[in-house]
């Protein structure tokens, strides 16, 4: 069960940061699945190559996200001057050496980032391990952070004026550069979290992203673009559905079957659940 | 400006004429230049028969005519990231015929033109009310599902292997190179057609804004089901060509990286021009497939450089470079004629 | 303003342009001093016509020494890179090791052997561009592998332009090898592997009687019979349906626990990748199931990914430097590099035993190869002997080998190395 939890929040970040970049930006981040891959591998290099503790490394390999983040932003987005196929291509330039640096350099293996806490704790007759308690707390604790940045920072508030009407919010003095970097950041840190949680729960290949990134663009889709909060609900609903799924039905099927059930909601509600206009 | 213009004998006449034989004579020269690559092209076998080029080149053929009907597609304002699925289900219609039941290959593939056809309009029905972004990524989607399908699909499809032992068409290279050639030819000259007829102009109208098409009577609806009908006919039938020529037919040719591919051709030619897709197979295909194979795993690297160069110093694509050089080139000489006039006279 | 950034433009395309000129002169160069390192001597494609000129070569004397290149596909771009990006490395220390013991000798003459490696870019599509560019340009005669599936988009076009090639390992698909393709060899059959799995499976585990078969599902349909045949021969019956799932999923523990609600004595996963097996293996072990497993690894990738967890595994085909069963070619190969490295040995072990099989036909004819080569009954291999084996399976006799399995024991992430398996031959 907290598999399935645990899934829908990794989701929801990856999610949640996507959902960032395409509202105040308009860019279709495409390399979203090589920051998550990216992060897992820097945080395995820190901590078994550099012999630093799981404490330090992640969030370190969090703000190395971010701070790339802000430099993608400045050098790669911020120059296409939002034009939507520019964008795309830079994103699948960026995310083509991203991934193939990966496997060029350390994909000969698959890998695992060793486990924070090790052992397991008992709940009953279950056994769950403790390192995935801890990221399913970690998860919540910053899913509630992005809420209330979002709902009650100054910055929030300014990201929500600059989505509803940028030209409105230049007017107002909201200087439009800084909010995109805070955005781009944000949202590759949040891809950072992810691919940290991922790379310490399951296992670690330099392609895992195309996979993870379909998720979060089905995810994105079905809330509805716009709308932040959509996300958390469909979020669990895809954790729910990918966890729950598999133990009826075999293999391929069920991202099959999945992909039809959010084909159909899609064309019913082409918004997605929680978009607006 | 104008003024300017006229000084210039040689504008002169062109404008006396009219701006429709302007474009007329304009276009000529450019339509040589085609007819020449084409014959040069036709020529070709005699020289490099029996080597791989010819290989890349089937393919670079085929890969045109798919990335000029996702531009035919674009034309409509739709930016449709289903085309691989559609160019697989066209594969797949005449793989799966021509392995079970043991069609010959001249049924499967007109079959699986059809087949991407009739499914490409069906499809078409219900994204025909989703717009811009929303458009994309149901089309995205969509083309998800179709991959999805295909992998689930137990022994019929061969699942995420891919489906083997395929017939061939033909035993020699040169008649495949000549078939995808022709091909190409045709489904480029009919895509020409295509763009530049009343159409193509209702199709402009119609992704410029819908509004203003619809209150002159221009059907949106119509028009998009159209234009994504015509465009998957052409992306079945080049994939059914192509799985007979590969012999084999596997999801990971049609999925969301085989798409994305095949839209960055288009964008790395030039999407507002109609030989960009061309362009844009030759720069991102050919100039890897030739010079930089020997880089194997490092191959990829050249291909984000030329997206990164083409990105940052081309934003309307290369064809979308060579027009504003050429308009440049044109506007030096007038000035420079009427430098030399204004100092004669 | 708008001028200089023209001028820019202009620049960087001249430049981009220069380097790919360059670049191309300079691939075209590294292919030119790689063959004329070799002597001014005529390379494999005429070598038949060669050496039916008079050789006079006392075998006192020093043997002239030629090159034969030899092809190879392997996947160094995208997600099957993962294994072939390592068996690139091991390829290339087979073939300087048959170099160093003074290459194939074939008719009186030493050939060294120079490696054609062409990427497969882990599709259909990318395999038959290289098996085409290796056909078509480089006029090889014979090609190893590729491995897994990939033998579906090469081994018709290897036919048709009679071209020797061994697959590494393939997925029992009738378009990868059947009766009409005479020229496709086979460096293991899998289905000996998956025998290997469950001998040692019930060796060292003797209660077992019920085993659950969890698998890839792409590959599934084309061995289903030959599974079912597999275990009836062995006298296991299955715990139920099998557990089918796919190798891109993110999430493996509902797998765990559709294996674990069969509750069979034993796991048997004989077809899947890595993250497949250890997410499994994590997941079965967290809800507390506690039969063995078996499936093939690499002894430290599953220690170190799986730590404690790894505990009740029965692994085949690690190769360690530190198994006391090694083979001896096996030992070699292991210390020409880094020994700790995971060695697939796949591609490797197709380039071993062609290299033998040319050298014992005394040929470089592929059809004279092919037809000595149906003959053989043993062949050397990097785990000791071959022996043939599915000539029924594939309706060719002779043309798929098979080779001891090394088996290793891991329990409480510690392993224990046993001697190696020979598998029955597969009917």
């Amino acid at each position: 069960m907290i598999n399935v939890v645990l899934l829908g929040v990794v989701y929801i970040l990856m999610g949640v940061g996507f959902a960032f970049i395409l509202n105040l930006l308009g860019i279709f981040n495409l390399a979203h699945g090589a920051i998550f891959v990216s992060a897992a591998y820097g945080c395995y290099l820190m901590v078994v190559k550099l012999g630093l503790p799981g404490f330090v490394a992640f969030p370190l390999t969090v703000l190395a996200a971010a701070a790339f983040g802000v430099l993608v932003e400045r050098f790669l987005f911020r120059p296409m001057k939002a034009d939507f196929n520019r964008t795309i291509m830079v994103c699948i330039a960026l995310s083509t050496i991203l991934v193939t640096t990966f496997n060029r350099f350390m994909g000969t293996r698959a890998l695992s980032i060793p486990p924070f806490i090790a052992g397991t704790t008992g709940i009953g007759p279950y056994k769950v391990e403790t390192d995935r308690i801890l990221a399913f707390c970690i998860g919540i604790v910053i899913l509630v952070a992005i809420i209330l940045f979002v709902d009650r920072s100054r910055w929030g508030a300014r990201m929500q004026a600059v989505t509803q009407n940028r030209e409105g919010a230049a007017l107002q003095g909201i200087r439009f550069g800084q909010i995109a970097a805070i955005a781009v950041a944000v949202g590759f840190g949040l891809a950072a979290i992810g691919g940290v949680f991922m790379g310490t729960l399951y296992n670690l290949t330099p392609f895992v992203g195309d996979v993870t990134l379909i998720k979060v663009l089905m995810l994105v889709i079905l809330a509805g673009l716009g709308s932040f909060n959509g996300i958390f609900y469909v979020g669990a609903l895809l954790g729910v559905l990918y966890g729950a799924l598999p133990v009826v039905l075999n293999g391929a099927v069920v991202d099959a079957l999945a992909s039809i059930m959010v084909l159909a909601l899609l064309i019913i509600r082409p918004r997605g659940f929680f978009g607006h206009e | 400006m104008n003024e300017v213009m006229n000084i210039s004998p040689a504008v002169e006449e062109s404008t006396a004429t009219g701006e429709t034989s302007r474009t007329k004579a304009r276009r000529w020269p450019g339509m040589s230049v085609v007819g020449a690559l084409f014959i040069v092209l036709a020529l070709l076998p005699l020289g490099i028969s029996g080597s791989y080029y010819m290989h890349v080149l089937i393919l670079t053929f085929v890969y045109v005519a798919i990335a000029s009907s996702w531009r035919v597609v674009s034309i409509s304002g739709q930016f449709n990231i289903a085309i691989g699925a559609f160019m697989g289900i066209g594969a797949y219609a005449a793989a799966i015929p021509s392995v079970w039941l043991h069609w010959p290959p001249w049924v499967t593939i007109p079959l699986g033109a059809v087949a991407a056809t009739i499914l490409g309009a069906a499809l078409a029905f219900p994204f025909a009310r989703l717009r811009t972004i929303y458009y994309a990524m149901g089309t995205l989607f969509l083309g998800y599902v179709v991959i999805n399908l295909i992998t689930a699909g137990g022994k019929t499809t061969g699942m995420s292997t891919g489906l083997g032992g395929v017939q061939p068409l033909f035993g020699d290279r040169r008649y495949y190179y000549y078939l995808t050639l022709g091909l190409m030819i045709v489904s480029m000259f009919s895509m020409y057609r295509f763009e530049f007829s009343r159409i193509g102009v209702r199709m402009k109208a119609v992704s410029q804004s819908h509004q203003v098409a619809a209150s002159v009577g221009i059907g949106e609806r119509r028009n998009r089901i159209l234009a994504v009908a015509f465009g998957s006919f052409f992306a079945g039938l080049m994939g059914a060509v192509y799985c007979h020529y590969q012999g084999v037919a596997s999801p990971s040719s049609y999925g969301l990286g085989a798409t994305l591919w095949i839209i960055m051709y288009v964008l790395v030619g030039g999407i507002n021009s109609f030989w960009g897709p061309a362009v844009g197979v030759g720069i991102l295909m050919v100039i890897p497939e030739f010079f930089f194979r020997d880089l194997k795993g490092d191959l990829p690297y050249v291909t984000a450089a030329i997206l990164l160069i083409i990105a940052f110093t081309m934003p309307e694509g290369i064809v979308g470079l060579l027009k504003l050089a050429r308009d440049r080139v044109f506007a030096r000489l007038r000035r420079k004629e009427v430098d030399l006039d204004a100092s004669g006279g | 303003m708008r001028k200089t950034k023209w001028g820019l433009c202009l620049i960087l395309l001249v430049l981009v342009l220069g380097l790919v000129t360059v670049l191309a002169a300079c691939g075209d160069n590294k292919d030119t001093t790689t063959t004329t390192a070799q002597a001014p001597t005529e390379t494999t494609a005429q070598a038949p016509t060669e050496t039916t000129a008079p050789v006079s070569s006392e075998p006192t004397t020093p043997v002239p020494t030629e090159t034969l290149r030899i092809g190879a596909i392997l996947s160094l771009s995208d997600w099957y890179s993962v294994v072939d990006a390592a068996d690139k490395v091991d390829l290339e220390y087979v073939a300087q090791m048959i170099n160093d013991d003074g290459g194939i000798q074939v008719q009186g003459k030493n050939y060294k052997i120079e490696l054609v490696i062409e990427d497969g870019k882990s599709s259909l599509d990318g395999n038959t561009a290289a098996a085409t560019k290796l056909v078509l340009d480089e006029k090889l005669s014979f090609v190893v592998g590729p491995g897994a599936f990939f033998n579906l988009a090469t081994t018709p076009i290897f036919e048709q332009n009679k071209v020797l090639h061994v697959a590494n390992y393939n997925g029992l698909n009738p378009a990868e090898m059947n009766k009409d393709t005479t020229y496709a060899f086979l460096g293991l059959d899998p289905i000996t592997q998956a025998n290997a799995e469950l001998k040692s499976l019930m060796l060292y585990y003797p209660d077992v009687k019920t085993v659950c078969l969890a698998t890839e599902d792409a590959t599934y349909p084309a061995f289903e019979p030959h599974f079912n045949a597999l275990v009836e021969r062995l006298g296991l019956t299955l715990s139920g349906p099998p557990v089918l799932f796919a190798t891109n999923a993110e999430d493996y523990n509902p797998v765990a626990s559709k294996i674990k609600a069969q509750n069979p004595d034993a796991v048997w996963m004989p077809v899947a990748i890595d993250p497949s097996y250890f997410g499994i293996t994590k997941g079965l072990r967290t809800l507390g199931y506690e039969g063995p497993l078996s499936f093939p690894i690499d002894a430290p990738s599953v220690t170190g990914a799986l730590g404690d967890v790894a505990t009740g595994i029965v692994g085949v085909l690690s190769k360690q430097i530190i198994d006391p069963n090694i083979s001896a070619p096996m030992k070699r190969l292991l210390e020409m590099g880094d020994p700790d490295r995971h060695v697939f040995g796949l591609g490797p072990n197709a380039l071993y035993i062609l290299a033998h099989a040319i050298q014992a036909a005394d040929s470089l004819d592929p059809t004279e190869v092919r037809d000595h080569w149906e003959t053989m009954t043993s062949i050397p291999t990097l785990y000791g002997e071959g022996f043939p084996s599915g000539s029924q399976l594939f309706g060719l006799a002779s043309h798929a080998w098979a080779h001891p399995i090394p088996v290793a024991l891991v329990d409480n992430g510690q392993v224990e190395y046993k001697p190696w398996i020979i598998p029955d031959v597969t009917p």
